[in-house]
């Protein structure tokens, strides 16, 4: 049987059936179309993480204590451009939960006490009034910069600029409130105050030498290539003003090993969801061999007529493999359409509670037609060995 | 139309053969063909008699590929066929024997040249369609090249049953009861159209029948009785008494079977000896 025959024969079976091979199909459209979709969400996840923390950016170090507190003083150190000409600017903060509440209204929110810096270092933009000023900081001034969530929570959509709030019961004016922003490590629950207003006004917490402590420094490189030269600048000058021998009492997170644990997290996230739309392929893998197992059973006598007439093992085989994968490659052909049509009408979509974002790259519809062959394969090939090992003469006695 | 080496060799050489069926996990042992040895050679028409029984199925299985024997042997045009693969029994099918069923076994959802392209397909003919075109013109449905078997008349399906298995010039036109299903103008039909192709095309023609007037048509009548041959009648019609290819074949070659023109002489030889 030539190639062609094989061909034709297949869709001359297939089309005896319209009905049964468009259901068979269905369970391998709908496998594949998941597989796309999930592998698609999985991808664009992914990217928007990148994203967002890149949007941090990604010359950012983090420095937080260990065993000793990290003070206002080292905070000046790192600002020494002498001994740390990598850096470009340093922003401590002060992380503590409050209650905000105006005349009728309350909110919870997370209370952090920062300098000026960190309106650069974090990339932050300001919706309306300004941000924290140095002489703000020096007079422990009892101000506010109210996140968007915040801001909207207590005010809804009027400027809260010059309104006064209260915060664990002490009295704030709100300067100015930030833009805001989306998604992971959003500020827009934050509400941020002066760093010694929160280190002597909220916090309860004194250390010895009456210095103040900070929870975290943030400090932003001059360039993305200079990370590393920043971080032993930082561990130089950290090192020298604790009078470190041994082992460090701080800790310095780089912005890419945070994105690198993200990624990771994400691609077993991304494996997950293309194993459970594997399943889902595979199921529809099995209900064509079981069509075909019908099929073959049902097609008896025509296995018989064709044998008389002179067909080896290896065509009915070839015809009947040919047929499951003519299935498995229909349903994959229109799996993939559905899949990519759908990944891009949920893109950038607001949808059950979520910000979807996906992306569709070339190897995804690829690596889903192949696997659908393989299933046709795979399947298919157990009803055709079956079929191609009928004994012609009951073959043709067969009603 | 096809060569055979040698002209005296017959098409269909069967030489004790005995078939064995084996039941109920091999307990029960049952003997369909018991000693059996036919010789039929190229240009005759053969009828194969007997009850239901009598073993003739699975001597046409036989002869036509579908089966081997369990012991003896069987050549079709030379070649043994006895010790055959599958493959190989299936390419002898292809070139060799053409079926013709009692239910027609078109393929349903296929057109009339469709189904009589299809031992060509298995064969790897060249020019198919028009052999097909050829074989259904012969037959008499030229103009329903195109008619699928549901709208054609019981006869005419049939006569596209015969065109299938012509239209690869195969060494034996093998017929099993191919107007059981029809009624009796169908019948005559059909009967006239499988005697020109044996009269005027020299086709080698086998019909298994249980019906006399069927077996009637053919020059040599072989009946079987439990797995045995009974008799083994070569015919001598008036109409037909020159015709060639039937003193060739009716020539008195075969080591097993005595020509004899009486009709109702039993067969002599030792191993066919069954009686009747």
């Amino acid at each position: 049987m030539s190639p062609q025959d094989i061909i034709r024969t297949s869709i001359y079976s297939l089309t005896a059936n319209r009905l049964r091979a468009a259901l068979a199909l269905l369970g391998i459209v709908l496998g594949v179309c998941s597989v796309i979709t999930l592998m698609s969400i999985g991808r664009g996840s992914t990217d928007r993480i990148t994203e967002l923390i890149q949007g941090l950016g990604s010359n950012l170090l983090t420095v937080i204590p260990s065993s000793e507190p990290l003070t206002l003083a080292d905070v000046e150190a790192l600002r020494d451009p002498l001994y740390t000409p990598s850096i470009k600017a340093v922003a401590p903060e002060i992380g503590t939960f409050g209650t905000i509440h105006i005349k009728n209204n309350t909110t919870q929110a997370s209370i952090t006490g920062v300098t000026p810096e960190y309106l650069n270092v974090r990339n932050l933009d300001m919706a309306t009034g300004t941000f924290i000023g140095a002489p703000h900081v020096k007079s422990r001034a009892e101000i506010v910069v109210l996140g968007a969530q915040v801001s909207e929570d207590l005010f809804g959509n009027q400027d809260p600029t010059g309104a006064e709030v209260r915060i664990n019961g002490r009295q704030f004016r709100v300067v100015g409130v930030l833009a805001a922003q989306s998604g992971f490590g959003s500020l827009d629950n934050q509400a941020l105050i002066p760093i010694t207003t929160a280190y002597y006004r909220l916090s309860g917490q004194r250390i010895p030498g009456g210095d103040i402590s900070v929870d975290q420094i943030s400090v932003q490189a001059r360039d993305v290539e200079i990370v590393d030269q920043a971080i032993e600048e930082i561990e130089t000058v950290l090192r020298l003003s604790h009078r470190i021998t041994e082992a460090d009492d701080f800790t310095v997170f780089n912005q890419q090993e945070i994105l690198d644990t993200f990624d990771e997290a994400n691609q077993t996230l991304v494996v997950f969801l293309g194993t459970v739309a594997g399943i889902s392929l595979l199921v529809g893998g099995i209900g064509i061999m079981n069509i075909m197992l019908v099929s073959v059973t049902e097609r008896t006598r025509e296995i018989g007529i064709r044998q008389a007439m002179g067909a080896k093992r290896r065509d009915i085989v070839a015809q009947f493999v040919t047929e499951a994968v003519f299935l498995t490659f229909g349903g994959g052909i229109i799996g993939v359409i559905a899949g990519i049509s759908l990944a891009t009408v949920i893109d950038g979509r607001f949808l059950i509670g979520t910000e979807w974002s996906t992306r569709v790259t070339s190897d995804i519809p690829i690596i889903a037609l192949i696997v659908s062959i393989a299933v046709g394969l795979f399947f298919g090939i157990y009803p055709a060995v079956r079929a191609a090992r009928l004994n012609p003469i009951e073959a043709l006695r067969y009603e | 139309m096809r060569s055979t080496s040698n002209p005296d060799q017959p098409v269909i050489r069967i030489r004790d053969v005995t078939k064995i069926y084996e039941m109920g996990a091999g307990t029960i042992q049952v003997r369909a063909l018991d000693g059996v040895s036919i010789d039929i050679h190229d240009g005759e028409y053969v009828a194969i008699m007997g009850a239901s029984g009598s073993g003739k199925s699975t001597l046409m299985n036989i002869i036509g590929c579908l089966d081997v024997p369990s012991e003896g042997t069987y050549h079709i045009d030379g070649q043994a066929v006895e010790a055959m693969s599958n493959d190989r029994l299936a390419d002898i099918r292809s070139r060799k024997v053409g079926f013709v069923f009692q239910t027609h076994n078109l393929l349903p959802r296929l057109t009339a040249l469709a189904n009589v392209e299809l031992p060509m397909m298995y064969g790897h003919w060249p020019n198919r369609r028009d052999r097909a075109e050829s074989a259904l013109t012969l037959v008499g449905l030229g103009d329903r090249t195109h008619h699928r078997p549901t709208e054609l008349s019981g006869g005419q399906q049939q006569r596209v049953g015969i065109a299938r298995a012509l239209v690869k010039e195969p060494s034996v036109l093998l017929a099993d009861e191919p107007t059981g299903n029809l009624d009796t103008s169908n019948t005559a039909e059909i009967l006239n159209i499988i005697s020109d192709l044996n009269h005027e095309n020299g086709i080698t023609v086998i019909v298994v029948t249980h019906e006399r007037d069927v077996a009637a048509r053919a020059d040599r009548v072989i009946t079987l009785s439990d797995g045995q041959v009974i008799s083994d009648e070569i015919r001598v019609s008036p109409a037909r008494g020159g015709n060639v290819r039937r003193t060739k074949g009716a020539k008195p070659t075969q080591p097993n079977i005595a020509a004899n023109d009486s009709p109702l002489t039993p067969k002599p030889s030792p191993p066919l000896q069954g009686g009747d």
